[in-house]
């Protein structure tokens, strides 16, 4: 696959992907095209990738997690930070903006590594590949993401019966 | 068999179990409750959070084109011949001279500042001293103050010696 056809199969995906973790359109371009600079200078070094996708979904994570950090908030300030990001969501506005607010507050509560961890799940990574994003056993992903699934369903649940 | 886990539950969702594995277990599952329930309710649990999830997502996508070439660092073979030079011949020589100049008027500064101070203390020390003795050899203090005036204009940068007052007063 060249530098052309793997931007067109992810880099949508790519965006999603840190759009919902960062909770800014803005950052979440930018980190799209961070990721694919990488790449690109990358390949252009001859270096052979052999999984791609997962390569990608690395970096972005790898990129995502640095930029979280960089933003030096405790988890309390970033879920008030994502949930004043929902208000001027013009989707919230369409849709439910409670109920936006109450899913990123909910998954800003789950630790770093989780939170990334479902969201690859979201995007349909095997957990060959989210282990390869993540760092994380291969064997482990099973049990961290049942868990951080639970959790997030019942914090959710719990935020829509107040 | 025991039970399957909520671990096994969800990679059995995820169709994530090895083909050894699934046939060790579909046995059990075909006909035990409560593992059945544990892999719906894991089911329904990813299916919901799937879909709440999907609440996060953008409503449109504006990517450009990726303009990689424009994007790639020059390489410094890439980088004309000339400006190379001409790079070198600034990146070396400038920062010599700025740490030479420096240091040099650092030293300049301590050198003159040092020196300035010393020579106005010593003026300023003649001149009392002056004063003093002179006023107290002499009656007249209009002299006197005249005669140290003079003398704080001849007096030697090395420290002063009590006896050349002494003498230069009478």
């Amino acid at each position: 696959m060249n530098f052309q056809a793997l931007y067109e199969t992810y880099s949508k995906p790519i965006y999603r992907f840190a759009y919902r973790l960062l909770g800014d359109d803005e950052e979440a371009k930018d980190l799209t095209q961070d990721t694919f600079l990488i790449l690109h200078r990358n390949m252009d070094s001859g270096s052979r990738i052999e999984r791609p996708k997962a390569w990608i979904y690395t970096v972005a994570a790898n990129l995502c997690r640095d930029r979280l950090r960089r933003r030096k908030k405790s988890l309390e300030i970033m879920a008030d930070f994502l949930a004043e990001q929902s208000r001027s969501d013009p989707k919230a506005d369409a849709l439910s903006r409670e109920d936006v607010g109450i899913v990123r507050r909910s998954l800003a509560k789950l630790p770093e590594r989780d939170r990334v961890l479902v969201l690859l799940y979201q995007d349909e990574l095997t957990y060959a590949e989210m282990a390869d994003a993540t760092g994380i056993k291969k064997q482990s992903i099973g049990k961290i993401l049942s868990r951080a699934i639970k959790k997030l369903v019942t914090t959710i649940n719990a935020g829509e019966s107040r | 068999m025991r039970c399957i886990t909520r671990e096994t539950a969800q990679a059995w969702v995820d169709g994530e179990i090895s083909e050894k594995t699934r046939k060790k277990l579909e046995p059990h599952l075909s006909h035990c409750p409560i593992c059945q329930e544990r892999v719906k309710d894991q089911e329904k649990e990813s299916e919901q959070i799937l879909e709440k999830l999907s609440k996060l997502d953008p409503e449109e996508i504006r990517l450009g084109e990726f303009k990689g070439e424009c994007l790639r660092p020059i390489r410094n073979d890439q980088v004309p011949f000339r400006r190379r030079m001409w790079s070198a011949s600034i990146r070396i020589p400038v920062p010599i001279a700025a740490v030479v100049g420096i240091i040099f008027l650092g030293l300049s500064i301590n050198f003159l500042g040092l020196g300035l101070k010393k020579d106005s203390g010593y003026q300023s020390s003649l001149s009392s001293r002056a004063k003093t003795t002179l006023f107290l050899s002499t009656a007249d203090s209009t002299q006197a103050i005249d005669l140290a005036i003079d003398l704080s204009g001849y007096v030697p940068i090395s420290k002063p010696n009590a006896l050349f007052f002494k003498e230069a007063v009478k």
